[in-house]
């Protein structure tokens, strides 16, 4: 398993030559010609996800929501930290008070 | 070597961040520049999942319209790459859905026939420059392509695209634990082909 994640993260950096080897000449002339009909491609579909790309708190929310291990074991450690805080403070103050 | 890689990239980021500032401004040259930088990549993805270069083609061309049409309000809270991404991946699936309503999945599998040229873009890296390692990589993603497309997808959006199980159930519409088991399918079987094309040698 570890050797198959070795070679789909290589694969990440990998590219298709294009059958067309002129896509970026054919994709920027297509860009030349656009007009109001065009708008039409920025569908519902496309406008929710474009709205939610814009959103700070939903980008936010998709974290937690991604990865709850990792914000549970957050809350845990600042739990623990609290306690660990307010533990000291009170041995501190009991060690003043027998002073 | 990871080091000048990170640096790489967050150099990268930086170029990207100034080229989607210059467009939203207007100027068609950066936005030119972006989509010498991007179409390959789009392209690819399309590929991956429509696996049609016709179809890989129009959705570039759509992709980077949208793109061109909304770039002045995007506002760069995720990197350029990941945005334009995952609106390929979002115009892609919107492209499967029309196309599983009007034509049988069996038939579209059988008349795969597609060729294509892998080009790796990270030559820099020692791993990437080792023969056999970049024959395995093509022999993962020939099988991967070759997979249908309820395990192929799932694999390349998790694998390859970086999603989250969540955010694939939710694209797909399919309930995460099918997701899960269909990603670890994909892996067994991509595993499986690969003994057996290296017994064969």
């Amino acid at each position: 398993m570890d050797n198959l994640n070795k070679y789909l993260k290589i694969a990440r950096n990998v590219v298709i030559k294009p059958e067309e080897s002129n896509i970026e000449d054919k994709i920027i002339n297509r860009l030349t010609s656009v007009n109001e009909n065009d708008k039409k491609m920025l569908d519902d579909n496309f406008l929710d996800y474009f709205k939610k790309s814009n959103s700070r708190l939903f980008l936010f929310t998709e974290k937690i929501r991604d990865n709850p291990g990792k914000v549970t074991a957050l809350f845990i450690f600042i739990l623990l930290f609290a306690g660990f805080f307010m533990l000291l403070l009170k041995s501190s103050s009991a060690g003043q008070g027998q002073d | 070597m990871e080091e000048n890689q990170s640096q790489g990239k967050a150099k990268k980021i930086i170029d990207d961040v100034i080229l989607v500032e210059k467009s939203k401004k207007g100027d068609k040259a950066a936005f030119e520049e972006l989509v010498k930088l991007y179409s390959k990549y789009v392209y690819t993805n399309a590929f991956f999942i429509l696996r049609d270069s016709h179809e890989a083609e129009d959705v570039s061309q759509e992709v980077f319209v949208k793109v061109y049409l909304s770039i002045k309000n995007f506002k760069g809270l995720s990197s350029f790459k990941t945005w334009i991404r995952k609106l390929t991946v979002n115009t892609c699936i919107d492209k499967l859905r029309v196309k599983s309503k009007t034509f049988d999945k069996k038939l579209s599998l059988e008349s795969f026939e597609e060729s294509y040229e892998y080009i790796f873009t990270n030559l820099n890296n020692n791993i990437e420059k080792n023969f056999f390692t970049r024959e395995t990589v093509k022999e993962v993603l020939n099988i991967i392509m070759s997979l249908d497309e309820s395990y192929r997808i799932p694999l390349i959006l998790r694998d390859l695209q970086d999603y989250s199980y969540r955010e694939i159930a939710g694209l797909i519409k399919k309930p995460i634990g099918t997701v899960k088991t269909n990603i670890h399918r994909a892996r067994r079987l991509i595993k499986e082909k690969l003994k057996y094309e290296k017994s064969k040698k």
